[in-house]
């Protein structure tokens, strides 16, 4: 084979697999992206039922029911608008109420987000560390911290 | 022919760094949820003050500018703070209000005692100075909530029209208040 | 006072490291004298990441930097794990290990002498710039302001023996690039034709490749058993940025490879080598500039992340343009046969550069969206596994086929052997999976890691004489590295493509059957340890006549106010049971169970990988 012939080859097969890459890419990309919004967003447009959101904002104060063991209700708000949200499943640690959380999911016909996977964000500037000793020892396991 | 193709890693290069160029001088942080409460009306809330339950400040007062019936000085800008005394962030920008009450008569500015007891407020108020021309009681961090305070400490900064026009998370530093409060009052 | 010396001598580090790249154009300095320096800015910056260590040790809380991250009351290996477990400490820790790797890279003889201070230039160049942004970004020395004896923890989630050697190892890997981008650039700036720093050069690009190999199983095994999520791999950002330099270091010490069979890509090597470090340096600028959405917090700060970006520019800019510049005539043209070694590596490499542009399109792509449309999106796991693995499938076919391929000519050795091998196992396997649970990209892993074992064992039998000595397992070493990428495909496959997920409302003492095998949920009980207390439930997993006890459960951590979860793994060879303990309502636990099979061979596969590493630095 000359080596012209066999540079041309090279070229060939990289651009075969570069197609193929950039395919792949278009068409996972499509399925694969959610966008993300706040809850006054998400209450102001019409999203498709069927198409994948992120909504991040804090769980609001007294809206978190436990329905069973695994199954919950809350309210994601951001200080305008709230949206609920139904989730069924392991809650991540720092979940709580008032904290800030990412919620990833689909939404219902009657405005409900069936979460599909909850995030909860630790921010690093938030300190409620108490040095203080009296604190340590009440009860916590029950406490909505 | 050749060169031009050693030209494409510089071309993405120099994509990949105007892009997230951009994206760091816009200020966007994608942890945080953007704020909604900038630009707009500063949520309701009434407060107690932490030395005398009956005297009590609401988002009203500031709206209007008149805050506390006891002052004769018209305040033009409201700056409220969230502080606890078990927070020590909050220890290290405290001093800064001194200065900045000093500075500017016609900024007021308001403490928040959030989720805290009132001995250790006092204390800590004691030991550390009170700058603060009204220290109101949030013990069950519902103003908090109102706000939507991330952690603490948290400052905002109200015009007199009572709109939030700015935000800051964090404790505030000397750098901060001069570039970016100063400016505003 | 500590902070005070950590400080200083972070400056003279610094200053000697100016005066070095100052001394190229005004006096001559002598090799000798150059190494000296070299090695002397080395040790001042130790000493000052080691005074760092010691406000760490003795809880100095008068360093902000500690006051910040420590707490008095932490065990002595978070104490020292502290110091790096923050921005400022690990930034410290980056430079460290650059002018580490620039102190043992001044031994290097065999070297034209001009290439190695040019070299160590271009090192020095880096730690000056790295030095500078810690100096003015990130200092970890600033006094505190105020007066306090008490400081305010490490997330507890960071408080963990596999984190705490995770970061020393990773950046060990990240920044050994380092030397083998300063050597490339070094060769392309002297304009010589030698290729005796290609052989150097292989050595440091392998040491890198297997520290970032022990970097990244170490995260992946902490998330594993630490977050709690049943998987170990999530397509996190801050796990993609350790991928790609991982890819394409990959395909540099491959490409290095070809330098033995006589067949030279020096530009394509020298391009790598630029891509690898310039990818690294890239990772950390995202990671501390905080642009990325990641379960992993980190603070962000913008003028630190436009400072990196600086750096990053500059470095990566300097030399694609150089690059460009002094681009190297191939002298000897590549023989490029249809189907031989050579083209097996060239189109394997290839596969691994557009691998790494997905994943790094994938990453960014939220930023670039966000700038263009102001629209937040988010890229999800579903997108990489769904074209990163369809694009490294013939790669791995490819590896399968490598050992019997020739360097030089057409032919291939034993060919009907491996035909017919090729076709019995996909066979066996296909009826195997029919009999159990068939999933098609289960059967694709399978016969792929299979194949590649079975084809670098019989290379081995085929080519070698066994013997029993260190020359014998140098010689095999590369087919042994193989074989443990084979297990490792093997681990991947099965505990991502068949892992079962149960969930249960339990009551204590209940019982239920995961996959044929009993699990009482004994009792429920909390304890008080030294700085945290815990919520244990226990289960009981009957195994024949024995009974095992797997803990699981959750810790609150009152200094901080956090609760981590603690998942609960029963290891058996064949696979893992993980137990995570849930909410409690009406006295009923909610408990998910995972069970992952044969995840403890991408674990050993990671380690033969990582032995293969260490063996083929020590050749020779």
């Amino acid at each position: 084979m000359s080596l012209r012939f066999q540079r041309l080859l090279l070229i060939l097969v990289s651009v075969i697999m570069i197609f193929v890459a950039v395919l792949l890419i278009l068409y996972n990309g499509r399925k694969n992206i959610s966008y993300f919004y706040t809850p006054s967003e998400l209450a102001s447009l019409k999203i498709d039922i069927d198409k994948k959101v992120r909504l991040g904002g804090f769980v609001e104060k007294n809206s978190f029911i436990k329905i069973t063991a695994s199954s919950f209700k809350f309210k994601i708000s951001d200080d305008l608008k709230s949206i609920d949200v139904a989730y069924q499943g392991l809650l991540p640690d720092l979940f709580r109420e008032g904290q800030g959380a990412v919620i990833e999911g689909y939404m219902t016909k009657n405005n409900v987000l069936n979460a599909t996977s909850v995030f909860a964000k630790h921010d690093e500037n938030y300190m409620p560390a108490s040095i203080k000793k009296g604190l340590e020892n009440t009860g916590y396991w029950n406490k909505n911290y | 022919m050749k060169k031009s193709i050693l030209l494409i890693p510089l071309i993405i290069l120099l994509a990949i760094c105007i892009f997230t160029l951009i994206y760091l001088i816009s200020g966007k942080d994608p942890n945080k949820p953007p704020s909604a409460l900038l630009n707009k009306d500063i949520p309701k809330f009434i407060t107690k003050s932490l030395y005398d339950s009956n005297i009590t400040l609401s988002s009203d007062n500031i709206k209007r500018n008149v805050i506390l019936d006891t002052e004769n000085v018209e305040r033009k800008y409201t700056l409220i703070n969230f502080f606890a005394s078990w927070c020590t962030p909050c220890k290290i920008e405290h001093p800064l209000f001194f200065k900045l009450s000093k500075e500017y008569d016609n900024l007021f500015i308001l403490g928040i005692n959030h989720k805290d007891s009132y001995s250790d407020a006092t204390k800590y108020l004691n030991e550390e100075g009170n700058p603060y021309n009204f220290v109101g009681v949030d013990s069950d961090g519902l103003i908090a909530l109102e706000f939507g305070v991330f952690g603490l400490p948290e400052t905002f900064l109200i015009n007199k029209k009572g709109k939030i026009i700015f935000k800051f998370m964090g404790p505030l530093t000397k750098e901060i208040i001069n570039n970016d409060i100063k400016p505003l009052l | 006072m500590s902070s005070l010396v950590g400080f200083l001598c972070l400056v003279f580090a610094v200053g000697i490291n100016i005066f070095l790249i100052f001394s190229k154009y005004l006096l001559k300095l002598k090799i000798v004298s150059f190494n000296i320096l070299i090695r002397l800015s080395c040790i001042l910056t130790l000493a000052s990441f080691l005074s760092l260590i010691y406000a760490y040790l003795v809880s100095d809380f008068s360093n902000f930097n500690v006051f910040q991250n420590s707490h008095s009351d932490k065990p002595l290996i978070y104490k020292i794990s502290g110091t790096w477990g923050n921005h400022e400490g690990s930034m410290l820790l980056w430079v460290s290990i650059l002018s580490i790797y620039a102190f043992f890279f001044s031994f290097t003889k065999k070297i034209d002498l001009n290439l190695k201070k040019l070299t160590l230039l271009i090192q020095s160049f880096l730690h000056i710039s790295f030095s500078l942004f810690i100096i003015f970004t990130s200092n970890p020395f600033l006094i505190n302001s105020v007066i306090v004896h008490e400081g305010l923890g490490l997330n507890p989630i960071l408080q963990d023996p596999g984190l705490a050697i995770h970061p020393p190892i990773l950046y060990a890997g990240y920044v050994g690039y380092s030397i083998v981008f300063s050597l490339a650039v070094a060769s392309l700036m002297h304009e010589s034709n030698d290729l005796e720093w290609l052989s150097i050069a292989k050595k440091w690009s392998l040491i890198s490749w297997t520290f970032l190999t022990g970097g990244i199983a170490l995260g992946s095994y902490w998330a594993y058993y630490e977050l709690g999520w049943g998987g170990w791999w999530f397509w996190d950002p801050v796990e993609n940025i350790s991928l790609m330099p991982w890819i394409t270091g990959l395909a540099l010490v491959h490409s290095l490879l070809l330098v033995k069979g006589q067949q030279i890509l020096k530009k394509w090597i020298i391009f790598l080598s630029i891509l690898c470090f310039s990818l690294s340096i890239f990772g950390t600028f995202l990671v501390r500039s905080g642009i990325l959405t990641s379960v992993h917090s980190f603070a962000a700060d913008a003028s630190r992340g436009l400072f990196i970006l600086l750096i990053f520019f500059i470095i990566t800019g300097f030399s694609l343009v150089v690059f460009l510049l002094k681009f190297p005539d191939n002298n000897k043209p590549v023989k490029f046969l249809f189907i031989n070694k050579v083209s097996a590596l060239i189109i394997n490499n290839i596969l691994m550069i557009i691998a790494t542009l997905t994943i790094l399109l994938g990453t960014i792509y939220p930023i670039i969206i966000e700038v263009l449309t102001n629209n937040r999106i988010s890229v999800g796991g579903p997108y990489f596994n769904s074209t990163v693995i369809p694009i490294m499938i013939p790669g791995f076919l490819l590896m399968s086929i490598a050992p019997v391929l020739s360097w030089q000519t057409n032919k291939i050795k034993n060919s009907y052997y491996y035909i017919i091998c090729f076709i019995l196992i996909s066979v066996i396997i296909l009826i195997q999976s029919y009999l159990t649970e068939f999933n098609s990209w289960g059967v694709i892993g399978l016969i792929l890691g299979v194949w590649i074992i079975i084809a670098s064992i019989s290379a081995i039998i085929l080519s070698y004489k066994l013997k029993l000595n260190f020359k014998f397992l140098q010689n095999i070493n590369p087919h042994l590295a193989h074989i443990g990428v084979g297990i490792a495909i093997i681990g991947i496959t099965c505990s991502s493509v068949f892992q079962k997920e149960y969930d249960y409302n339990l009551n204590t003492g209940d019982n239920f059957i995961v996959n044929e095998i009993n699990v009482v949920l004994d009792k429920i009980e909390t304890k008080n340890e030294k700085n945290f207390q815990a919520l244990r439930a226990n289960f009981l997993i009957q195994e024949e006549n024995s009974f095992k006890n797997v803990k699981s459960g959750k810790n609150y951590y009152p200094v901080s106010k956090m609760i981590t979860s603690e998942a609960g793994i029963l290891h058996q060879w064949d696979r893992d049971i993980y137990f995570i303990l849930g909410d409690q309502k009406d006295e009923k636990w909610f408990v998910k169970v995972y069970v992952n099979p044969f995840v403890s061979l991408i674990w050993l596969g990671i380690i033969i990988m990582i032995c293969c590493g260490f063996i083929g630095v020590i050749r020779k």
